[in-house]
């Protein structure tokens, strides 16, 4: 039913108040929670709402029919007018969750990556009792301990290093860069890169080869951006 | 779980504004000048400034036109439960290749276990809720809300077999794909399904994402063999359908 649906991602921190002049659903913080899901009418347009943040500020998306699409937009604009709404693209979002270190599935990770090193193991549950596809896999990473790490890291002098470049040690290629823009908000360049384990940790200096220049770059584990999730959770 | 968020039919009016459902490619229609009609909250190409000449192309070349409020929705269930959910509406079993027309709504046969039924916007509704109570006391059969999912085409004209052979293989002769032949087919290299609802009329549903790719492909294929985009109008004035004769 993919083409069927259309969906908007309404984002920032006037989002809550542009959506429930909108609906009658509480949208309230403690209505409507971070990861939360809901079926409404938005504008009078059947919706799907979900309380998620992929770019890192309080946020929505709305999936409703197609046929609906353009009246729902239009309206949400209206209604955004005052707040000084405004769309944003595909640039803005992978800049904005970059700050937030949120991983682009098939970008930061390939098939052989596992979210226990993609610097996501709270999403594994190994303490639970029933099976599930990959537990095996996970089990034994979990018993080797992480040969790697999907990590954070900056770059102060501006030099936006690109997508794929190596991180190299010694002089041997030992990961990669999977994402890197420069962020206007946080005024350095931010990435995400494979490094090994031991260059895992905050503070760790890393060497990055790009197009025949060596960049200086340091590790962070924690989002750039928002690392409480107050914005995200408020 | 409520899936009524998939459903056009269930926007209501908020501050006295109802949404309006929309064509996937209705901004195109509005571009070439399209006058627009209401029907159970679609917006409908009533026309393109000269229904005469969209008469005479559904008379003597072809026409095109954009159904896509046509309704859609699949039932999904074990062949023999789908078989005895399908004649009790439709009062005959539907036969691989063959769809059934009863009461406005076609009957085509996807596969063994899926049965599209199509039917005029403002039934849309009602329809869904008889069949899903009809699932709903069937094991494991469910109904799929396809609407919008699926944009659908007239292609209408003594040259509406020849539009189509330009861009799928499949043999539309009468004697191979007679009135209410049904088949999913590939049509200009995207999943598709041809229903011929009479003579010279087939509706194509294809792939929404695809409408306006698929409206470009047919329109320039119509306008070379002399045909043009029609509304409804002269839809409705060159040959009633079965579906709108029995509506």
């Amino acid at each position: 039913v993919s083409q069927g649906l259309s969906a908007f991602n309404l984002a920032g921190p006037r989002s809550r108040e542009i959506l429930s002049g909108l609906t009658d659903l509480d949208c309230s913080n403690d209505a409507f929670s971070y990861l939360d899901g809901k079926r409404a009418h938005v504008a009078g347009v059947p919706c799907l709402l979900l309380r998620i943040g992929f770019v890192g500020e309080l946020g929505y998306e709305l999936h409703c029919p197609a046929a609906c699409a353009e009246h729902l937009w239009d309206v949400i604009l209206e209604a955004g007018q005052r707040h000084d709404i405004r769309p944003f693209g595909l640039e803005p979002q992978r800049v904005l969750r970059l700050q937030k270190l949120h991983i682009l599935v098939g970008q930061d990770t390939d098939a052989e990556s596992n979210p226990l090193e993609a610097a996501m193991p709270w999403i594994v549950k190994l303490d639970k009792e029933e099976d599930f596809i990959g537990r095996w896999a996970l089990e034994s990473v979990s018993e080797r301990g992480a040969e790697n790490k999907l990590v954070g890291f900056t770059i102060s002098n501006g030099a936006v290093p690109s997508e794929g470049a190596a991180v190299v040690a010694d002089g041997r290629p030992v990961g990669r860069v999977t994402s890197s823009r420069f962020s206007p908000l946080l005024k350095r360049t931010i990435g995400m890169a494979w490094v090994p384990a031991a260059l895992g940790e905050d503070g760790a200096s890393i060497t990055l080869a790009d197009e025949g220049r060596r960049l200086s770059a340091q590790v962070q584990t924690a989002p750039f951006y928002d690392p409480d999730q107050e914005r995200l959770r408020g | 779980m409520s899936f009524e968020f998939l459903a056009p039919d269930a926007a209501v009016a908020l501050d006295g504004r109802r949404p309006p459902l929309r064509s996937p490619i209705e901004w195109v229609h509005r571009r070439d000048g399209a006058t627009f009609d209401k029907l159970a909250g679609w917006r409908v190409v009533t026309g393109y400034g000269d229904t005469g000449k969209e008469a005479a192309a559904c008379r003597d070349s072809v026409g095109v036109a954009d159904v896509s409020s046509l309704g859609k929705l699949e039932l999904q269930a074990e062949p023999d439960v789908l078989a005895s959910i399908v004649a009790r509406f439709a009062g005959a079993a539907v036969a691989p290749g063959r769809a059934a027309l009863t009461d406005g709504v076609w009957w085509c046969p996807v596969t063994a276990g899926r049965v599209l039924a199509l039917c005029e916007p403002e039934h849309t509704a009602g329809l869904r809720g008889q069949l899903e109570a009809a699932a709903a006391d069937a094991s494991f059969a469910s109904v799929h809300e396809l609407t919008t999912a699926f944009g659908s085409n007239i292609v209408a004209g003594p040259l509406a077999r020849e539009t189509f052979a330009r861009t799928t293989a499949l043999d539309l002769r009468p004697d191979r794909f007679p009135e209410a032949a049904f088949a999913p087919v590939s049509v200009a290299r995207t999943p598709g399904m041809i229903l011929r609802q009479a003579g010279d009329r087939y509706l194509h549903l294809f792939g929404a994402g695809f409408a306006l790719y698929t409206w470009t492909v047919f329109i320039d294929a119509a306008e070379h063999l002399g045909g043009r985009a029609v509304g409804a109008e002269a839809l409705r004035a060159s040959q009633p359908t079965e579906l709108e004769a029995h509506a």
